[in-house]
């Protein structure tokens, strides 16, 4: 029997494999290259180019068309928007719990290869960012909400959630708007949650007793 | 990877969906061989290829996994009938171009079906998530330097994730 193990071992360790790293950008760039936030900022991007792009680990990957995303897309991005605004933000008046960003750029610094990302809505912690900062969101937000497009590739996704809990990041809401589920991710927990349109989404230790039905949020 | 099936259109021309890789073929082969390997010496159950088809119920759809692996006490007798039960393990090799949608949904099934353990490699980045069932999916990542562990579906099995890409 092991030396059938052997054998066998050996042959499937034989094959040389050349792995192609997911790089699709027109400027040209090394695919191989690790890049900093500076260095993807500096770069100039082809006119032509119909894409966006966010820096997720130091590899530069495509988010989403220049278009923009579809019009369901950008209302699901307002209804969170609004909900969290309502609870945690302007609509609680001096109980403010923080702020809330629509596309806003953050720099999630390198806790794992830089990444410099936007997602589509995102809320930050009262005090956390310095006054009249100017640039990109300094800090990690507390709360990450990402609308998935169905043009999303699993190992980008996949890999942008492993950089925000990386980065600190608390509680994520990856929401699946065709199929209507959300994937909720909470930092130093590794279950992931799938809700469905009966559950309600929760805002956790980072916004106590923030609670929104899918049902109201796919209507 | 997500079956694609052959798509005839209209115009009687065949057209092929997206299929998978060299590199895909592969790894999945390399995770096929190893717990086969490991089966040999170990006998509680089946390791099945990609073309076994899954019934999970009436809600859900039919499923295929890249590799899976069935203990004996739930294998049915004849081996030739349905397999209306979910896998103990299911390994999904993740192709370049796979969309979050269709795997996500494919994990959500899993879960709901039973699936006790699940690996999803990722040829791309080296990397396997490994999924376990526990009132939800518990989610790690294994790295090139980890190992993936058969835990109590597979006791004693273990598979360093260097050997699926050397």
């Amino acid at each position: 029997m092991s030396i059938v193990t052997e054998e066998l071992v050996q042959v499937v360790a034989t094959p040389e494999i050349e792995l192609e790293l997911e790089t699709e950008i027109n400027a040209g760039e090394d695919p191989e290259k690790l890049y900093t936030v500076e260095e993807f900022l500096a770069l100039e991007w082809d006119d032509d180019d119909d894409e966006e792009y966010e820096l997720i680990q130091g590899r530069i990957v495509p988010r989403r068309e220049k278009i923009g995303p579809s019009g369901k897309h950008s209302r699901i991005s307002t209804k969170i928007a609004y909900y969290l605004e309502a609870y945690a933000g302007l609509g609680a008046g001096e109980q403010q719990l923080g702020e809330v960003y629509t596309e806003g750029p953050c720099n999630l610094g390198r806790p794992k290869g830089s990444s410099y990302v936007v997602p589509d809505v995102c809320f930050v912690a009262a005090g956390r960012t310095p006054a009249n900062f100017s640039g990109p969101i300094p800090v990690a937000p507390d709360l990450v909400v990402e609308i998935n497009s169905p043009s999303d590739t699993l190992e980008n996704i996949h890999t942008k959630i492993e950089s925000y809990l990386a980065a600190g990041v608390g509680l994520i809401w990856s929401v699946y708007l065709l199929d209507k589920y959300v994937i909720m991710y909470r930092l130093g927990e590794s279950r992931r949650l799938f809700l469905e349109l009966e559950d309600e989404l929760d805002g956790s230790t980072v916004i106590p007793g923030f609670k929104l039905k899918l049902n109201a949020l796919f209507d | 990877m997500i079956a694609q099936d052959f798509v005839v259109s209209q115009g009687e021309e065949e057209v092929m969906e997206e299929m998978a890789s060299g590199l895909h073929g592969v790894i999945a082969s390399r995770v096929n061989g190893y717990l086969f390997i490991y089966l040999l010496q170990n006998k509680l159950g089946h390791v099945l290829d990609s073309s076994t088809t899954y019934n999970f119920g009436d809600d859900l759809p039919r499923r295929e996994s890249d590799v899976s692996f069935v203990s004996l006490e739930k294998m049915p007798i004849p081996l030739d009938s349905e397999l209306a039960f979910a896998p103990d393990l299911a390994v999904e090799v993740v192709s370049k171009n796979d969309k979050v949608y269709e795997l996500e949904t494919k994990l959500a099934q899993y879960q709901k079906a039973g699936v006790s353990l699940i690996w999803v490699i990722y040829p791309n980045s080296q990397k396997v998530e490994v999924y376990r069932q526990k009132t939800g999916l518990i989610e790690q990542v294994v790295d090139l330097n980890g190992e993936l562990d058969g835990e109590n579906i597979l006791p004693g099995f273990k598979l360093k994730v260097k050997a699926l890409f050397d």
